[in-house]
């Protein structure tokens, strides 16, 4: 089927008002060109975003989720339910100003080679139950499983559930121990 | 009909040297276990891998502890701690404390490769509403000169450890007082129960 300017074209050929090597403004073409030509911008932003979105999904997955949960017992409490992808705190101390946390870094700095070797080896160790404190009110456990450490206390305020992945505790030593020093 | 005997003696052996390598390598832990009946009737339970310990220790660098050695502040009164070890190893099996009173048995032993304390206080244990207040302990040689390895008034936990993951599964401490229990143990399970 021909489009409308090939149809006009074909006129002013057959009607001698126009020689066959004119060529006449094709905005008629033009337009599914461009629409051809949207529809590849649309299709290539939708790869980028979805490869991006991808690529983070990745990196999240490689990197862990800190999952933090807090349910407050009394009637009307909150619950409060927080997921953070764990790169986002090594990530984050960076832009943190560092007069902040500047004297607690030092308080910790002795204790920094000891948590990087307890990070170390914790990833090594298999999993299992390392504190549980039971009695009539109060529960608590600190466990290893898989790759994260979980912290799980129910007492007579609160339910909590905190889980990170054991890593973090030497990156952010690691970060809290060159940060000291630089004093 | 003589390969299949072949195969399945080759299949015994690998068996067995899978079972025996996953014995080696298994991580040993040592476990702390505190029941008490009164109050809230808190029970505690603490497992830590030895590996952990092992490693943990010589990086802790705190007043009295350094590289895994724990300095000893207090007077010893001229008692040479190696001296003393020595002595205890070149003897046969032996009591080396024996105390009796009217409610109360101390015993202090070397009986094979362990050294044993056992206590027995009635008098504690009838304020208690218990029979006897009991402690049991019972420490490897091995690791008690591995504790003493270290300099002059120093006793090496790091080298203890080391000592104690190589024991294999022990029974240290059991402490029974009416009120409340604890026990201590080594074993390769990750679990206390």
């Amino acid at each position: 089927m021909a489009t409308n300017a090939e149809s006009i074209r074909n006129v002013a050929i057959f009607a001698g008002a126009a020689p066959r090597s004119v060529e006449f403004p094709d905005t008629a073409r033009a337009r599914p060109r461009s629409r051809a030509q949207l529809a590849l911008f649309w299709k290539t932003t939708l790869l980028v975003v979805a490869s991006l979105a991808a690529l983070g999904a990745l990196v999240v997955a490689g990197t862990g989720v800190i999952w933090v949960s807090i349910q407050e017992k009394q009637p009307g409490g909150t619950h409060l339910r927080l997921a953070v992808p764990a790169i986002m705190v090594p990530l984050g101390l960076r832009f943190v100003p560092r007069h902040v946390w500047r004297e607690q870094a030092a308080q910790a700095q002795p204790w920094m080679p000891v948590v990087m070797v307890a990070a170390d080896e914790l990833r090594k160790c298999p999993d299992g139950t390392f504190v549980e404190v039971r009695s009539r009110t109060e529960y608590v456990n600190i466990a290893k499983r898989g790759g994260d450490m979980v912290v799980d206390v129910d007492d007579e305020g609160d339910v909590v559930h905190v889980a990170f992945p054991i890593y973090l505790l030497g990156s952010v030593a690691h970060q809290l121990e060159a940060d000291g020093g630089k004093r | 009909m003589k390969m299949n005997r072949v195969m399945l003696a080759g299949l015994s052996v690998a068996l067995f040297g899978a079972a025996v390598l996953q014995a080696a390598g298994a991580d040993q832990w040592i476990h702390i276990k505190v029941d008490s009946k009164v109050g809230d009737e808190e029970r505690v339970r603490v497992n830590v891998p030895l590996s952990l310990a092992e490693k943990i220790l010589p990086a802790v660098q705190a007043d009295c502890l350094h590289n895994g050695k724990v300095k000893i502040e207090g007077e010893m009164n001229g008692v040479d701690l190696h001296a003393l070890m020595d002595a205890i190893r070149s003897t046969g099996d032996s009591e080396f404390v024996t105390v009796e009173s009217k409610h109360e048995h101390v015993r202090v032993a070397k009986q094979g490769a362990y050294m044993l304390i056992k206590v027995r206080d009635e008098d504690s244990g009838f304020k208690k509403g218990n029979k006897a207040e009991t402690v049991d302990v019972k420490v490897p040689l091995s690791v008690v000169e591995a504790l003493l390895s270290g300099g002059k008034n120093e006793l090496d936990l790091a080298a203890a450890v080391r000592a104690l993951r190589a024991q294999g599964d022990t029974e240290l401490v059991t402490v029974n007082d009416g009120e409340e229990t604890v026990h201590i143990w080594v074993d390769s399970q990750n679990i206390s129960e």
